[in-house]
């Protein structure tokens, strides 16, 4: 769990509009996808960043309701048949809610992973660049 | 007598929508509910409202009433839970309709080429022509085809 108050590197890829911000953590570039815009909900004042284990996303959220335990997960029922069955693990009930599993691959591509790479590149490059020159001009 | 005119007596479930019956074979339901709190997620699927929860199952709630009448059911009293076999699997869906159902055995007419793929078959019942439904061609199906890559649209895979 993190916070958008630190110092994340903000992304501008019209492509992603999902994507705003990243940071590097260990030798990796961890990208923030905003959930309401990745899930098509309303937009929210989000700030809590949830960092999914094993993979290159974290997720901006607005808070936390609870941690707990799943005991069985169903699969998402076949009528569902759009990008939700790349989103959803499946469906688990908790006290006596159906609550979708989210599957953290689902919110970015390998594609996607591979544009952000490279215009995260792009962006450091530049930056040195400009610092060179700023050093070099004193 | 051609096929398309060969009888069929079998066991039906006539349904409700609106002011227009329609009827499901009666192998294919699974239970007459009532009204249940519907769980709502994100989804693309629009013709998906949410799912129910019957039996410590899952149920997907699809409203088939606009594409059979134009319009959306104003009133919910029952859902109709059918089954369907979708491969080695046997999926349930539940169908909100607006009025009792009733169990009847009537003869069935085999579609015709020129109906509708949501029309299975036709039955006479108290002097009205009813359409037997064939629930694949209502519900949305799951398949590699149907899934979609991140950010495209469901109308733009349609």
């Amino acid at each position: 769990m993190d916070t958008l108050a630190g110092s994340p590197m903000e992304i501008d890829e019209p492509t992603l509009p999902k994507v705003r911000h990243m940071f590097r953590r260990g030798e990796q570039n961890l990208y923030v996808v905003n959930g309401a815009v990745h899930f098509g909900l309303r937009p929210s004042p989000a700030s809590l960043i949830l960092l999914l284990r094993r993979s290159r996303t974290a997720l901006l959220i607005d808070g936390i309701e609870k941690m707990t335990t799943m005991t069985r997960l169903q699969a998402l029922p076949a009528a569902f048949c759009h990008e939700e069955r790349v989103w959803y693990r499946g469906l688990t009930v908790l006290d006596q809610n159906v609550i979708p599993a989210v599957s953290p691959e689902g919110f970015l591509t390998a594609d996607e992973l591979f544009l952000l790479d490279a215009l995260v590149s792009r962006m450091v490059v530049t930056e040195t660049a400009a610092a060179s020159g700023m050093g070099l001009g004193l | 007598m051609s096929m398309v005119e060969q009888f069929d007596a079998r066991s039906c479930v006539l349904l409700r929508l609106g002011d227009r019956r329609f009827a499901l074979a009666a192998e294919q339901i699974a239970e007459l509910v009532a009204p249940s709190r519907v769980f709502r997620f994100a989804h693309r699927t629009t013709e998906i409202d949410g799912v129910i929860l019957r039996r410590g199952r899952v149920v997907p709630v699809c409203d088939v009433a606009e594409k059979l009448t134009g319009k959306k059911l104003t009133s919910r009293r029952f859902y109709l839970v059918a089954t369907q076999k979708r491969g080695a699997s046997l999926d349930w869906v539940a169908l909100p309709v607006s009025g009792e159902c009733e169990l009847i055995t009537a003869d069935l007419t085999p579609a015709g080429e020129s109906d509708s793929p949501h029309v299975a078959a036709w039955l006479s019942h108290d002097g009205e022509v009813i359409e037997v439904l064939n629930l694949d061609a209502l519900t949305p199906v799951s398949g590699d085809r149907a899934i979609l890559t991140q950010g495209g649209s469901p109308e733009a895979h349609a």
